[in-house]
Protein backbone atom coordinates (compact mmCIF):
# COMPACT_ATOMS: atom_id res chain seq x y z
CA UNK A 1 0.00 0.00 0.00
CA UNK A 2 2.45 2.72 0.75
CA UNK A 3 4.41 1.24 -1.83
CA UNK A 4 1.81 2.01 -4.20
CA UNK A 5 1.18 5.54 -2.92
CA UNK A 6 5.02 6.67 -3.41
CA UNK A 7 4.79 5.29 -6.56
CA UNK A 8 1.62 7.28 -7.49
CA UNK A 9 2.84 10.62 -5.91
CA UNK A 10 6.32 9.77 -7.91
CA UNK A 11 4.25 9.60 -11.70
CA UNK A 12 2.42 12.76 -10.29
CA UNK A 13 5.33 15.06 -9.63
CA UNK A 14 6.98 13.54 -12.83
CA UNK A 15 3.71 14.17 -14.55
CA UNK A 16 3.79 18.17 -13.06
CA UNK A 17 7.54 18.37 -13.95
CA UNK A 18 7.37 17.64 -17.43
CA UNK A 19 4.38 20.21 -18.24
CA UNK A 20 6.42 22.87 -16.46
CA UNK A 21 3.55 23.35 -14.13
CA UNK A 22 3.16 24.95 -10.50
CA UNK A 23 0.97 23.37 -7.70
CA UNK A 24 -0.84 24.88 -5.09
CA UNK A 25 -2.95 23.32 -2.49
CA UNK A 26 -5.07 25.54 0.14
CA UNK A 27 -6.91 25.19 2.99
CA UNK A 28 -9.37 28.16 2.75
CA UNK A 29 -10.10 27.54 6.66
CA UNK A 30 -7.04 28.38 8.09
CA UNK A 31 -5.41 30.09 5.00
CA UNK A 32 -2.38 27.67 4.58
CA UNK A 33 -1.39 26.75 1.28
CA UNK A 34 1.32 24.51 0.02
CA UNK A 35 3.20 26.15 -2.94
CA UNK A 36 5.48 23.58 -5.19
CA UNK A 37 9.15 24.48 -5.81
CA UNK A 38 8.04 24.68 -9.45
CA UNK A 39 5.42 27.23 -8.66
CA UNK A 40 7.90 29.06 -6.82
CA UNK A 41 10.82 28.84 -9.11
CA UNK A 42 8.01 29.96 -12.02
CA UNK A 43 8.59 33.35 -10.02
CA UNK A 44 11.92 33.23 -9.90
CA UNK A 45 12.04 31.72 -6.17
CA UNK A 46 13.89 29.37 -4.65
CA UNK A 47 12.29 27.09 -2.45
CA UNK A 48 12.57 28.62 1.16
CA UNK A 49 11.78 32.25 -0.29
CA UNK A 50 8.27 31.97 -0.15
CA UNK A 51 5.56 30.59 3.20
CA UNK A 52 2.65 29.04 3.55
CA UNK A 53 -0.11 31.09 3.22
CA UNK A 54 -2.51 32.83 1.03
CA UNK A 55 -0.99 36.05 1.47
CA UNK A 56 2.15 35.16 -0.19
CA UNK A 57 0.18 34.53 -3.46
CA UNK A 58 -2.39 37.56 -2.99
CA UNK A 59 0.30 40.21 -2.45
CA UNK A 60 2.13 39.27 -5.26
CA UNK A 61 -1.13 39.03 -8.32
CA UNK A 62 -1.56 42.54 -10.01
CA UNK A 63 -4.01 44.62 -8.08
CA UNK A 64 -6.09 45.57 -11.35
CA UNK A 65 -6.65 41.36 -11.70
CA UNK A 66 -7.41 40.62 -7.78
CA UNK A 67 -11.03 41.30 -7.60
CA UNK A 68 -11.26 38.74 -10.68
CA UNK A 69 -9.69 35.95 -9.32
CA UNK A 70 -11.84 35.83 -5.84
CA UNK A 71 -15.07 36.48 -8.39
CA UNK A 72 -13.81 32.94 -10.11
CA UNK A 73 -13.44 31.50 -6.97
CA UNK A 74 -16.86 32.82 -5.46
CA UNK A 75 -18.76 31.38 -8.43
CA UNK A 76 -17.06 27.60 -8.52
CA UNK A 77 -17.70 27.61 -4.47
CA UNK A 78 -21.42 28.44 -5.22
CA UNK A 79 -21.15 25.76 -7.83
CA UNK A 80 -21.55 28.04 -10.74
CA UNK A 81 -18.21 26.21 -11.83
CA UNK A 82 -17.29 22.66 -12.39
CA UNK A 83 -13.51 24.55 -12.07
CA UNK A 84 -12.03 27.13 -10.89
CA UNK A 85 -10.12 28.36 -13.86
CA UNK A 86 -8.39 32.30 -14.22
CA UNK A 87 -6.04 34.22 -16.06
CA UNK A 88 -4.34 37.11 -14.04
CA UNK A 89 -0.46 38.41 -13.84
CA UNK A 90 1.68 37.59 -10.78
CA UNK A 91 4.53 39.60 -9.90
CA UNK A 92 7.96 37.76 -10.32
CA UNK A 93 11.05 37.94 -8.09
CA UNK A 94 12.52 40.72 -10.61
CA UNK A 95 9.23 43.11 -10.22
CA UNK A 96 8.03 42.14 -13.84
CA UNK A 97 4.87 40.24 -14.07
CA UNK A 98 4.30 37.21 -15.89
CA UNK A 99 0.83 36.06 -16.96
CA UNK A 100 -0.80 32.65 -15.08
CA UNK A 101 -3.20 30.64 -16.10
CA UNK A 102 -4.98 29.19 -12.58
CA UNK A 103 -7.11 25.92 -12.26
CA UNK A 104 -8.31 24.66 -9.53
CA UNK A 105 -11.08 22.89 -7.55
CA UNK A 106 -12.78 22.07 -4.61
CA UNK A 107 -11.86 18.64 -3.54
CA UNK A 108 -13.25 17.96 0.04
CA UNK A 109 -16.07 20.24 1.46
CA UNK A 110 -17.21 20.39 4.74
CA UNK A 111 -20.66 19.46 5.77
CA UNK A 112 -22.18 23.27 6.37
CA UNK A 113 -21.35 23.24 2.19
CA UNK A 114 -18.24 25.80 2.47
CA UNK A 115 -14.82 24.35 0.91
CA UNK A 116 -12.27 22.83 3.23
CA UNK A 117 -9.64 21.93 0.30
CA UNK A 118 -8.91 23.37 -2.92
CA UNK A 119 -6.16 21.89 -5.07
CA UNK A 120 -4.66 23.76 -8.68
CA UNK A 121 -2.11 24.36 -11.15
CA UNK A 122 -0.49 27.20 -12.48
CA UNK A 123 1.02 27.61 -15.56
CA UNK A 124 3.00 30.42 -17.34
CA UNK A 125 1.20 31.11 -20.32
CA UNK A 126 3.12 34.98 -20.48
CA UNK A 127 4.21 33.69 -24.11
CA UNK A 128 0.89 32.63 -25.34
CA UNK A 129 -0.20 36.01 -24.16
CA UNK A 130 2.30 37.97 -26.12
CA UNK A 131 1.39 36.47 -29.34
CA UNK A 132 -2.22 37.08 -28.71
CA UNK A 133 -1.41 40.78 -27.77
CA UNK A 134 0.87 40.89 -30.98
CA UNK A 135 -2.10 38.88 -33.17
CA UNK A 136 -4.54 41.67 -31.86
CA UNK A 137 -2.16 44.63 -32.42
CA UNK A 138 -1.51 42.73 -36.04
CA UNK A 139 -5.30 42.89 -36.92
CA UNK A 140 -6.07 46.10 -35.74
CA UNK A 141 -3.04 47.40 -38.10
CA UNK A 142 -4.60 45.51 -40.89
CA UNK A 143 -7.58 47.08 -39.82
CA UNK A 144 -6.50 50.56 -39.90
CA UNK A 145 -4.15 50.15 -43.25
CA UNK A 146 -7.53 48.79 -44.84
CA UNK A 147 -9.52 51.82 -44.02
CA UNK A 148 -5.85 54.07 -44.87
CA UNK A 149 -6.63 52.30 -48.44
CA UNK A 150 -10.01 52.85 -48.98
CA UNK A 151 -9.91 56.49 -48.54
CA UNK A 152 -6.51 56.47 -50.42
CA UNK A 153 -8.06 54.76 -53.42
CA UNK A 154 -11.56 57.15 -53.15
CA UNK A 155 -9.44 60.50 -53.17
CA UNK A 156 -6.98 59.16 -55.44
CA UNK A 157 -9.72 58.46 -57.88
CA UNK A 158 -11.33 62.16 -57.59
CA UNK A 159 -7.65 63.40 -58.53
CA UNK A 160 -7.25 61.18 -61.12
CA UNK A 161 -10.88 61.99 -62.89
CA UNK A 162 -10.06 65.99 -62.77
CA UNK A 163 -7.49 65.92 -65.52
CA UNK A 164 -9.62 63.35 -67.18
CA UNK A 165 -12.01 65.58 -67.28
CA UNK A 166 -10.04 68.54 -68.51
CA UNK A 167 -8.73 65.85 -71.25
CA UNK A 168 -12.23 64.96 -72.12
CA UNK A 169 -14.30 68.29 -72.01
CA UNK A 170 -10.98 69.84 -74.07
CA UNK A 171 -10.69 67.14 -77.02
CA UNK A 172 -14.58 66.82 -77.10
CA UNK A 173 -14.73 70.95 -78.08
CA UNK A 174 -12.24 70.57 -80.38
CA UNK A 175 -14.32 67.50 -81.96
CA UNK A 176 -17.47 69.48 -82.28
CA UNK A 177 -16.27 73.30 -82.69
CA UNK A 178 -13.11 73.03 -84.10
CA UNK A 179 -14.22 74.76 -87.70
CA UNK A 180 -15.41 77.45 -85.46
CA UNK A 181 -12.27 77.76 -84.08
CA UNK A 182 -9.16 80.22 -84.74
CA UNK A 183 -5.76 77.98 -85.20
CA UNK A 184 -4.32 79.74 -81.96
CA UNK A 185 -7.39 78.39 -80.22
CA UNK A 186 -7.07 74.74 -81.45
CA UNK A 187 -3.58 75.16 -80.64
CA UNK A 188 -3.91 76.26 -76.84
CA UNK A 189 -6.41 73.14 -76.83
CA UNK A 190 -3.64 70.75 -77.85
CA UNK A 191 -1.66 72.06 -75.60
CA UNK A 192 -3.88 71.51 -72.94
CA UNK A 193 -4.34 67.81 -73.41
CA UNK A 194 -0.60 67.67 -73.32
CA UNK A 195 -0.52 69.40 -70.21
CA UNK A 196 -2.77 67.32 -68.53
CA UNK A 197 -1.37 64.18 -69.91
CA UNK A 198 1.91 65.27 -68.64
CA UNK A 199 0.13 65.72 -64.91
CA UNK A 200 -1.64 62.33 -65.07
CA UNK A 201 1.60 61.09 -65.39
CA UNK A 202 3.06 62.58 -62.73
CA UNK A 203 0.13 61.67 -60.17
CA UNK A 204 0.48 58.13 -61.34
CA UNK A 205 4.21 57.88 -60.90
CA UNK A 206 3.98 59.76 -57.21
CA UNK A 207 0.86 57.47 -56.14
CA UNK A 208 3.19 54.36 -57.32
CA UNK A 209 6.08 55.39 -55.55
CA UNK A 210 4.34 56.73 -52.35
CA UNK A 211 2.84 53.57 -52.38
CA UNK A 212 6.11 51.15 -52.74
CA UNK A 213 7.68 53.41 -49.82
CA UNK A 214 4.69 52.76 -47.46
CA UNK A 215 4.41 48.60 -48.25
CA UNK A 216 8.20 48.50 -47.97
CA UNK A 217 8.03 47.77 -51.48
CA UNK A 218 10.85 50.04 -52.42
CA UNK A 219 14.06 48.95 -49.99
CA UNK A 220 16.23 51.40 -49.03
CA UNK A 221 19.68 51.43 -50.16
CA UNK A 222 22.45 53.17 -48.29
CA UNK A 223 25.16 54.78 -49.94
CA UNK A 224 27.95 56.96 -49.12
CA UNK A 225 27.38 60.55 -50.36
CA UNK A 226 28.42 64.09 -49.44
CA UNK A 227 25.39 65.63 -48.48
CA UNK A 228 26.24 69.51 -48.46
CA UNK A 229 27.08 68.53 -52.29
CA UNK A 230 23.99 67.10 -53.33
CA UNK A 231 21.72 70.28 -51.65
CA UNK A 232 23.80 72.44 -53.63
CA UNK A 233 23.47 70.29 -57.05
CA UNK A 234 19.60 70.55 -55.95
CA UNK A 235 19.85 73.80 -55.88
CA UNK A 236 21.05 74.46 -58.87
CA UNK A 237 19.01 72.25 -60.69
CA UNK A 238 15.64 73.89 -59.30
CA UNK A 239 16.91 77.58 -60.33
CA UNK A 240 16.95 75.83 -64.04
CA UNK A 241 13.70 73.78 -64.26
CA UNK A 242 11.82 76.54 -62.24
CA UNK A 243 11.96 78.98 -65.27
CA UNK A 244 12.02 81.57 -62.59
CA UNK A 245 14.15 84.24 -60.63
CA UNK A 246 15.33 82.93 -57.18
CA UNK A 247 17.31 83.63 -54.71
CA UNK A 248 18.18 81.09 -52.40
CA UNK A 249 20.96 81.46 -49.98
CA UNK A 250 22.91 77.76 -48.91
CA UNK A 251 24.67 76.85 -45.79
CA UNK A 252 26.08 74.05 -44.86
CA UNK A 253 27.92 73.67 -41.25
CA UNK A 254 30.54 72.08 -41.46
CA UNK A 255 31.26 72.89 -45.70
CA UNK A 256 31.06 68.85 -46.38
CA UNK A 257 28.87 66.43 -44.39
CA UNK A 258 29.32 63.35 -45.08
CA UNK A 259 26.08 60.84 -45.03
CA UNK A 260 25.18 57.06 -45.49
CA UNK A 261 21.45 56.80 -46.51
CA UNK A 262 19.16 56.19 -49.33
CA UNK A 263 20.75 58.51 -51.96
CA UNK A 264 17.73 58.89 -54.41
CA UNK A 265 15.56 59.11 -51.37
CA UNK A 266 17.23 62.05 -49.64
CA UNK A 267 17.28 63.73 -53.02
CA UNK A 268 13.61 63.10 -53.90
CA UNK A 269 12.87 64.90 -50.05
CA UNK A 270 15.44 68.05 -50.71
CA UNK A 271 13.63 68.79 -54.63
CA UNK A 272 9.88 68.43 -53.31
CA UNK A 273 10.76 71.02 -50.24
CA UNK A 274 12.89 73.23 -52.97
CA UNK A 275 10.26 73.04 -55.15
CA UNK A 276 7.62 73.90 -52.89
CA UNK A 277 9.47 76.58 -51.47
CA UNK A 278 9.69 78.45 -55.21
CA UNK A 279 6.06 77.34 -56.53
CA UNK A 280 4.68 79.29 -53.65
CA UNK A 281 6.96 82.14 -52.96
CA UNK A 282 6.63 85.52 -55.20
CA UNK A 283 9.28 85.99 -57.52
CA UNK A 284 12.00 87.25 -56.10
CA UNK A 285 11.63 86.54 -52.25
CA UNK A 286 14.73 84.82 -50.72
CA UNK A 287 14.68 81.28 -49.58
CA UNK A 288 17.11 79.54 -47.25
CA UNK A 289 18.11 75.89 -47.24
CA UNK A 290 20.50 75.01 -44.70
CA UNK A 291 22.31 71.81 -43.21
CA UNK A 292 23.94 71.40 -39.92
CA UNK A 293 25.55 67.73 -37.89
CA UNK A 294 23.81 67.14 -34.49
CA UNK A 295 25.34 64.86 -33.04
CA UNK A 296 24.62 61.22 -34.79
CA UNK A 297 21.94 63.55 -37.10
CA UNK A 298 22.07 66.13 -39.67
CA UNK A 299 18.81 68.49 -39.71
CA UNK A 300 17.94 70.20 -43.36
CA UNK A 301 16.08 73.40 -43.23
CA UNK A 302 13.89 75.03 -46.00
CA UNK A 303 12.64 78.55 -45.23
CA UNK A 304 10.69 80.65 -47.71
CA UNK A 305 8.95 84.12 -47.67
CA UNK A 306 6.13 83.28 -49.61
CA UNK A 307 2.28 82.44 -48.55
CA UNK A 308 2.36 80.26 -45.86
CA UNK A 309 -0.14 77.74 -45.19
CA UNK A 310 -3.43 78.19 -42.72
CA UNK A 311 -2.97 77.36 -38.95
CA UNK A 312 -6.06 74.70 -39.77
CA UNK A 313 -4.79 72.79 -42.28
CA UNK A 314 -0.91 72.29 -40.82
CA UNK A 315 -1.99 68.98 -39.96
CA UNK A 316 -3.26 67.48 -43.28
CA UNK A 317 -0.35 69.19 -44.59
CA UNK A 318 1.25 65.41 -45.04
CA UNK A 319 -2.05 63.92 -46.30
CA UNK A 320 -1.69 62.06 -49.66
CA UNK A 321 -3.41 64.54 -52.24
CA UNK A 322 -4.16 67.23 -49.81
CA UNK A 323 -3.55 70.54 -50.99
CA UNK A 324 -3.75 73.91 -48.89
CA UNK A 325 -7.09 76.28 -49.93
CA UNK A 326 -4.61 79.00 -50.78
CA UNK A 327 -2.74 77.25 -53.05
CA UNK A 328 -5.50 75.57 -55.35
CA UNK A 329 -4.87 77.49 -58.11
CA UNK A 330 -1.09 76.49 -58.04
CA UNK A 331 -0.11 73.04 -59.99
CA UNK A 332 0.80 70.38 -58.10
CA UNK A 333 -0.50 66.84 -57.09
CA UNK A 334 -0.84 66.92 -53.16
CA UNK A 335 1.66 64.48 -52.92
CA UNK A 336 5.06 65.26 -52.74
CA UNK A 337 4.81 66.07 -48.97
CA UNK A 338 3.66 62.54 -48.04
CA UNK A 339 6.44 61.61 -50.19
CA UNK A 340 8.71 63.63 -48.16
CA UNK A 341 7.36 62.16 -44.81
CA UNK A 342 7.38 58.73 -45.34
CA UNK A 343 10.54 58.97 -46.85
CA UNK A 344 12.38 60.66 -43.98
CA UNK A 345 10.00 58.32 -41.68
CA UNK A 346 11.56 55.37 -43.70
CA UNK A 347 14.71 56.42 -42.28
CA UNK A 348 13.92 56.76 -38.81
CA UNK A 349 14.07 60.76 -38.82
CA UNK A 350 11.09 63.21 -38.60
CA UNK A 351 9.96 66.34 -40.65
CA UNK A 352 7.85 69.25 -38.76
CA UNK A 353 6.59 72.16 -40.42
CA UNK A 354 6.08 75.72 -38.81
CA UNK A 355 4.15 78.38 -41.01
CA UNK A 356 2.88 81.93 -40.58
CA UNK A 357 0.06 82.94 -43.95
CA UNK A 358 1.92 85.89 -45.52
CA UNK A 359 5.12 85.69 -43.90
CA UNK A 360 6.30 82.11 -45.24
CA UNK A 361 7.13 78.47 -43.97
CA UNK A 362 9.66 76.52 -42.27
CA UNK A 363 10.32 73.28 -42.68
CA UNK A 364 12.62 70.95 -41.32
CA UNK A 365 14.19 67.42 -41.57
CA UNK A 366 15.60 65.60 -39.18
CA UNK A 367 17.43 62.59 -40.70
CA UNK A 368 20.20 59.76 -39.21
CA UNK A 369 23.61 60.07 -40.42
CA UNK A 370 23.98 56.61 -41.07
CA UNK A 371 20.91 54.27 -42.34
CA UNK B 1 -30.38 83.91 -75.04
CA UNK B 2 -30.24 81.67 -71.61
CA UNK B 3 -28.46 82.40 -68.81
CA UNK B 4 -26.32 79.93 -67.35
CA UNK B 5 -24.04 79.75 -64.21
CA UNK B 6 -20.69 77.41 -64.15
CA UNK B 7 -19.38 77.43 -60.36
CA UNK B 8 -16.20 75.44 -61.10
CA UNK B 9 -12.83 75.53 -58.97
CA UNK B 10 -10.65 73.89 -61.70
CA UNK B 11 -10.08 76.86 -64.45
CA UNK B 12 -9.16 74.61 -67.46
CA UNK B 13 -12.79 72.30 -66.82
CA UNK B 14 -14.52 75.69 -66.25
CA UNK B 15 -13.59 77.70 -69.40
CA UNK B 16 -14.02 74.55 -71.56
CA UNK B 17 -17.40 74.11 -70.36
CA UNK B 18 -18.61 77.86 -70.81
CA UNK B 19 -16.86 77.65 -74.15
CA UNK B 20 -19.82 74.96 -75.19
CA UNK B 21 -22.31 76.61 -73.85
CA UNK B 22 -21.03 79.75 -75.79
CA UNK B 23 -20.94 77.64 -79.11
CA UNK B 24 -24.72 76.34 -77.81
CA UNK B 25 -25.71 79.95 -78.30
CA UNK B 26 -26.15 80.67 -74.05
CA UNK B 27 -24.76 83.56 -72.07
CA UNK B 28 -22.57 81.84 -70.01
CA UNK B 29 -21.13 83.42 -66.44
CA UNK B 30 -18.59 81.79 -64.42
CA UNK B 31 -17.04 81.04 -60.65
CA UNK B 32 -13.84 79.88 -59.03
CA UNK B 33 -15.20 79.09 -55.68
CA UNK B 34 -18.50 79.05 -53.53
CA UNK B 35 -18.66 82.63 -53.08
CA UNK B 36 -17.90 84.19 -55.72
CA UNK B 37 -20.32 81.58 -57.58
CA UNK B 38 -23.16 82.57 -54.74
CA UNK B 39 -22.63 86.70 -55.74
CA UNK B 40 -22.50 85.68 -59.30
CA UNK B 41 -26.23 84.02 -59.06
CA UNK B 42 -27.96 86.54 -57.09
CA UNK B 43 -26.39 89.27 -59.37
CA UNK B 44 -27.45 87.37 -62.48
CA UNK B 45 -30.69 85.32 -61.53
CA UNK B 46 -29.56 82.76 -64.37
CA UNK B 47 -31.82 80.04 -65.72
CA UNK B 48 -29.48 77.10 -64.58
CA UNK B 49 -26.65 76.46 -62.27
CA UNK B 50 -23.85 73.90 -62.81
CA UNK B 51 -21.55 73.73 -59.47
CA UNK B 52 -18.95 71.20 -58.78
CA UNK B 53 -19.01 69.68 -55.22
CA UNK B 54 -15.72 69.64 -53.65
CA UNK B 55 -14.31 73.28 -53.67
CA UNK B 56 -11.94 74.87 -51.09
CA UNK B 57 -13.75 77.12 -48.37
CA UNK B 58 -17.33 76.69 -49.57
CA UNK B 59 -18.04 73.93 -51.13
CA UNK B 60 -21.26 72.75 -53.42
CA UNK B 61 -23.48 71.52 -50.84
CA UNK B 62 -23.14 74.99 -48.71
CA UNK B 63 -23.95 76.97 -52.30
CA UNK B 64 -27.08 74.97 -52.76
CA UNK B 65 -27.91 75.70 -49.26
CA UNK B 66 -27.84 79.30 -49.47
CA UNK B 67 -29.25 79.19 -52.75
CA UNK B 68 -32.48 77.45 -51.40
CA UNK B 69 -32.54 79.78 -48.67
CA UNK B 70 -32.86 83.29 -50.95
CA UNK B 71 -36.54 83.49 -52.77
CA UNK B 72 -35.06 84.82 -55.57
CA UNK B 73 -32.42 82.42 -56.31
CA UNK B 74 -34.39 79.02 -54.96
CA UNK B 75 -36.52 78.22 -58.11
CA UNK B 76 -33.38 77.92 -59.88
CA UNK B 77 -32.63 74.96 -61.39
CA UNK B 78 -29.53 73.12 -59.92
CA UNK B 79 -26.99 70.21 -61.02
CA UNK B 80 -24.06 69.08 -59.69
CA UNK B 81 -21.02 68.18 -61.54
CA UNK B 82 -19.36 66.20 -59.27
CA UNK B 83 -15.93 63.77 -59.87
CA UNK B 84 -17.44 61.25 -56.41
CA UNK B 85 -19.18 58.59 -58.40
CA UNK B 86 -19.83 57.78 -54.20
CA UNK B 87 -23.53 56.81 -54.41
CA UNK B 88 -23.79 58.41 -51.07
CA UNK B 89 -22.57 61.88 -51.88
CA UNK B 90 -24.55 61.57 -54.89
CA UNK B 91 -27.66 60.54 -52.15
CA UNK B 92 -26.46 63.39 -50.31
CA UNK B 93 -26.35 65.98 -52.90
CA UNK B 94 -30.19 64.83 -54.28
CA UNK B 95 -31.25 65.25 -50.77
CA UNK B 96 -30.13 68.78 -50.28
CA UNK B 97 -32.12 69.80 -52.76
CA UNK B 98 -29.96 69.63 -56.40
CA UNK B 99 -32.12 68.95 -59.36
CA UNK B 100 -29.77 66.76 -61.09
CA UNK B 101 -26.13 65.52 -61.07
CA UNK B 102 -23.73 64.46 -63.63
CA UNK B 103 -20.29 62.67 -63.09
CA UNK B 104 -17.04 63.54 -63.93
CA UNK B 105 -15.29 63.33 -66.25
CA UNK B 106 -18.64 63.56 -68.50
CA UNK B 107 -19.21 64.18 -72.18
CA UNK B 108 -20.40 67.07 -73.70
CA UNK B 109 -23.62 65.68 -74.85
CA UNK B 110 -24.40 64.25 -71.89
CA UNK B 111 -24.03 67.65 -70.32
CA UNK B 112 -26.15 69.59 -72.66
CA UNK B 113 -28.45 66.84 -72.65
CA UNK B 114 -28.89 67.12 -68.55
CA UNK B 115 -29.05 71.09 -69.08
CA UNK B 116 -31.26 71.29 -71.77
CA UNK B 117 -33.85 68.20 -70.61
CA UNK B 118 -33.66 70.63 -67.37
CA UNK B 119 -34.84 74.12 -69.15
CA UNK B 120 -37.73 72.31 -70.81
CA UNK B 121 -38.91 71.70 -67.87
Amino acid sequence: MEQALRESEARWNFALEGSGDGVWDWNPETNEVFFSTQWKKMLGYADHEIGNTLSEWEKRVHPDDLRRCYDSLEMHFRGETDVYINEHRVMCKDGSYKWILDRGKVVTWKADGKPLRVIGTHSDISERKRYEQMLRQGIEKEKELGQLKSKFISVASHEFRTPLSTIMATSESLLSYRDRMTQSQQDERIIKIKDQVGNLNKIIDEVLHLSKLQTREKELKPEPFNLSLLIHEAIEESRIYSGREVAISFHSSPPNIEVTLDMTSVKRIIDNLISNAIKYSPPGKKMMVGIKESGEHVILTVQDHGMGIPPNELNLLFTPFFRASNVVNIDGTGLGLSIVKESVERHGGKVSVNSVVGEGTLFTVILPKTL
Amino acid sequence: MKKILIIEDQKMLRDEVCDWFIFEGFETYSAANGHEGLLQAKLHLPDLILCDIMMPEMDGYAVLSNLRQTPETSPIPFLFMTAMADHQQVVYGMRAGADDYITKPFTRLDLLNAVNARLKR
